[in-house]
């Protein structure tokens, strides 16, 4: 088998040939490990997939890492987040935190040293929608 | 618009007007092709050339700011970027300005809330177009959407706000409790 038919979708890493064998991670499971550590930061409201008709559109947990860019290579990984914030909290604080906590996590996890975590912050979400000035008498 | 764009914009506006009657001249005048040599080389304006060369290249600059300024038109689109030591942050004008909306309408008064933020600079700018409710002070309510823009922005972007320009837009109908439940 060689060493690039494992089927791990878009962009699997080839591995140095060290004497077991390389590990390869596909980076759809860095994706996802990252998707999770960053939503799992108070003041992440989610992930976001694009911006949509003016709103950033939020993603549910099942497609966290459509959020995520990830690089990986032998032995560090990068990763981009689009993420949506709560209202109120303080951006640069909880962007610091979400960048703490992907690289804990990626680097746990996948053994990768990650160098870089760069946080988009797409949109912020509101407690309850905002909606039109609707009609005053109901 | 900042005021040099309109200075440009005016400079320019009249070297069109120019421009278009020296052409026009030409094309109706009765030697057109030697026309501008004739005045302006060679001719009564000879002496002008220094003149002339000047005007030439404030148009030939116009253009080029003019164009400079239709490609960056998206330059208030850029998102705010602040480093940190395992990355950047990057957060979205859309952001910002949901944001802003949001804080601007908290504000007692405030009917409605249009916003643009230009991130272009160092700082933060802010525009905000608000229809207020009648009955209030508008300096004074205008004056409270600043201090709260500044400080509320500043503090959740994390970075400076140095212009918050408050547009009244109208003032809307008085708000009344509903009379029909």
């Amino acid at each position: 088998m060689q060493p690039g038919d494992l089927g791990y979708g878009d962009a699997p890493q080839h591995g140095k040939h060290e004497t077991l064998g390389g590990i390869k991670i596909a980076s759809e499971v860095v994706g996802v490990i990252a998707g999770l550590a960053a939503t799992e930061v108070e003041g992440i409201a989610g992930m976001s997939g694009g911006i949509a008709g003016g709103i950033a559109e939020l993603l549910g947990r099942r497609n966290l890492s459509k959020g995520v860019k990830v690089e990986v290579g032998e032995k560090e990984a990068a990763v981009d987040l689009f993420v949506v914030v709560n209202y109120g909290v303080r951006i640069p604080d909880v962007a610091w935190k979400v960048q703490q906590n992907v690289k804990r996590a990626i680097e746990s996890m996948t053994g990768r040293e990650v160098v870089e975590v760069n946080v988009h912050v797409q949109g912020v979400n509101f407690p309850h929608e905002e909606k039109q000035e609707g009609p005053r008498v109901r | 618009m900042r005021a040099y764009d309109r200075v440009v914009v005016f400079v320019s506006a009249l070297l069109l007007l120019g421009t278009g009657a020296v052409f026009l001249a030409m094309a109706f005048g009765p030697n057109p092709t030697r026309l501008f040599t004739d005045l302006f080389l060679t001719g009564p304006f000879q002496s002008l050339r220094p003149a002339t060369i000047g005007v030439a290249a404030a148009a030939a600059l116009a253009g080029v700011y003019l164009f400079w300024l239709s490609v960056r038109g998206r330059g208030r689109r850029k998102p705010i970027i602040r480093g940190t030591s395992l990355g950047e942050v990057r957060i979205s004008s859309l952001a910002v300005e949901s944001l802003v909306r949001r804080a601007a309408r908290e504000v007692h008064g405030i009917q409605d809330v249009d916003t643009l933020v230009d991130t272009s600079g160092d700082n933060l700018e802010i525009f905000v177009s608000v229809v207020v409710s009648p009955d209030l002070s508008i300096p004074e309510v205008a004056e409270q959407i600043q201090t709260k823009l500044s400080r509320y922005i500043g503090d959740t972007v994390g970075v400076d706000v140095s212009r918050v320009s408050v547009n009244v837009r109208n003032v809307g109908h008085e708000q009344k409790p509903a009379r029909v439940v």
